[in-house]
């Protein structure tokens, strides 16, 4: 049976590997490859986001009664990460290289940095309030 | 339930590891300035200019650039601060830098008063730093791989400054205790394989994935090859003959695999694109696998080299500068940026407008810059390879190979002090609106 820590941990190696494709696509200016990458890039990134702030946050926040702890600053980095999206997205109709790889860059540190910390602390302690790990993860949405 | 891993609000202000960051470049340069003058001394390792380069580039480079990283990093690695670092800070680095040139005039110079003042000076910074690091690396509840690893280092860092101390001391005519050879090849030894090696064990675990998008190092092999390698240190200092011959066999083997499987694991990255801190890392552990090698090769008889002075010399400049040294430019050219563009996103943070104009990485710190800072690297490291091999050449592929490296270390700092004016600049502009 998979485990919220593994379902979750697996979007975000999804979200990695449509990442990584479109900047080597970019830094090869091949321009339709990257189109597509980045479309399906953030695409998954939003499903996840969506998934975290509109499920598996709330949930954790009800069952554990922590509202302004760690959730509030994943969500906060959400935004920044969301940001940082429109400005690639910028980029990459401008077929800007110099922009989108000095961006892509920066996001991906935030996001690994994030992501660890989601793996490593907040979904264990989610996985450790919501035992039934197969509903939940029912609710969730796939990418 | 411990939830202060998610915060960010520990993370010491930019300027605090920056400073050490910005000092660290001068004593490179001193360093390459000293081979450049006095090729004569790649004679011996206890030639007196030799010693002073030696301690410019381990204590003025090294320990510099990795006290700065440590202040920061262990933050963000643990959510456990280093206590007190904003205060203890400016006297580390000043005690660090001033200590650091007292001892190479020592040396240089062979006057006792300026041993003691060194002594006083390292003895005294180091039990600073060392107290202070020793509190957060017991406060730290969770510590993941990468705090087990730094906890070991710390420990060979101490007794480093140890046996360094009483080194000095015979120096100075304290006769309580007598001068050893043996000492300061245990010296040597915990200061490069112990301290060296196991931090930066400890930051790759953490950073490789992170930064380039490659498989995590296991738990297992983590602790494992941390632990064994402390331990086989414990016992190649301890024991005597053959035990500790075959400790001394062991760790190369150690460390060979550890370099080993942190290829393989960048070879298997997701990150494919050109990028210089990976080719930084590419070329520290190759040169450290390949030395492994030939000290394993040289143990069993089969030396590369008729002298075995000078392969050790070899050796030992190989791990510093081809290992150590090429781990830290090659994170410096990362981790600058990134601590730059952190500390901005938090400033702006009540302002979504400014966010969207910020400097991103790669203007703060320009890809052509870690280009350049490689292929200086590269070539005063193969330039000075070649110079053991290069028999009446020697000195003048030396003095080369300084001019390279001084260059590089110039090059740094030029790097360092322009990214820093424009993370001031950025810094700036959020802070007037
Ligand atoms: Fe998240
Ligand atoms: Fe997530």
């Amino acid at each position: 049976m998979t485990s919220i820590v593994e379902y979750m941990t697996d979007q975000h190696r999804c979200c990695d590997d449509s990442f990584a494709d479109a900047e080597a696509a970019v830094s090869a200016q091949n321009w339709g490859e990257a189109g597509q990458q980045w479309d399906k890039f953030s695409r998954d990134l939003e499903t996840h986001l969506t998934n975290e702030e509109e499920n598996l946050f709330p949930k954790f926040e009800q069952e554990s009664g922590i509202y302004n702890g760690p959730t509030a600053v994943m969500r906060m980095e959400h935004q920044q990460m969301r940001e940082m999206v429109k400005s690639m997205t910028k980029a990459l109709q401008a077929q800007s290289v110099d922009d989108y790889l000095g961006l892509s860059e920066t996001l991906m540190i935030l996001m690994q940095q994030h992501n660890m910390k989601e793996e490593q602390m907040l979904y264990p302690m989610t996985q450790q309030y919501l035992t039934d790990s197969a509903a939940v993860i029912s609710s969730l949405n796939d990418l | 339930m411990n939830t202060a891993g998610l915060s960010l609000d520990n993370v010491p202000e930019f300027r605090i590891p920056m400073g050490f960051f910005l000092s660290a470049p001068w004593f490179g340069m001193l360093a390459a300035l000293l081979m450049l003058i006095s090729p004569e001394l790649i004679s011996s390792r206890w030639h007196p200019s030799m010693l002073a380069t030696v301690h410019l580039l381990t204590l003025g480079f090294g320990a510099m650039i990795m006290v700065g990283a440590m202040i920061q990093v262990l933050p963000v690695l643990s959510s456990q601060p280093v206590p007190a670092a904003a205060t203890l800070s400016p006297w580390i680095r000043g005690g660090l830098a001033s200590g650091t040139l007292f001892l190479a005039l020592g040396f240089l110079f062979n006057q006792n008063s300026l041993f003691y003042i060194a002594l006083a000076l390292l003895a005294g910074v180091f039990m600073l730093f060392l107290g202070a690091l020793g509190v957060a690396l017991v406060r730290v509840k969770s510590g993941g791989d990468s705090v087990f690893s730094l906890r070991l280092a710390a420990l060979c860092l101490l007794v480093t400054v140890l046996f360094g101390v009483l080194q000095l001391s015979t120096y100075m005519d304290l006769n309580w205790i007598g001068y050893s050879f043996e000492r300061t090849d245990s010296h040597a030894l915990l200061g490069l394989a112990g301290w060296g090696m196991l931090l930066i064990m400890g930051v790759s675990f953490q950073v490789i994935p992170m930064f380039h998008v490659a498989p995590a190092f296991p738990w297992w092999f983590c602790r494992g090859s941390s632990a064994l390698l402390f331990i086989t240190l414990v016992i190649a200092l301890l024991a005597s003959g053959a035990i500790s011959k075959a400790a001394l066999l062991m760790l190369p083997l150690i460390i060979c695999f550890y370099g080993g499987y942190a290829l393989y694991l960048i070879y298997q990255r997701k990150r494919k694109l050109v990028d210089y801190t990976i080719r930084f890392w590419q070329l520290s552990f190759t040169n450290l696998v390949l030395l492994c090698l030939v000290y394993l090769l040289h143990q069993l008889g089969l030396s590369i080299m008729p002298e075995s002075a000078q392969f050790y010399l070899l050796l030992g400049f190989g791990f510093g500068l081809g290992f150590v040294v090429s781990v830290m430019l090659g994170m410096l050219q990362k981790i600058v940026p990134f601590l730059m563009f952190l500390h901005l996103q938090r400033a702006c943070i009540h302002e979504p407008g400014a966010f969207m104009k910020l400097p991103n990485m790669r203007q703060l710190l320009p890809q052509s810059d870690s280009k350049w800072q490689y292929y200086l690297h590269i070539s005063a490291l193969a330039t000075l390879y070649l110079s053991f091999f290069g028999g009446d050449l020697q000195y003048p592929l030396l003095f080369v190979a300084a001019a390279l490296l001084l260059a590089s270390f110039a090059w740094l700092f030029k790097t360092l002090w322009q990214a820093n004016r424009r993370y001031i600049e950025s810094m700036a502009s959020i802070t007037a609106k």
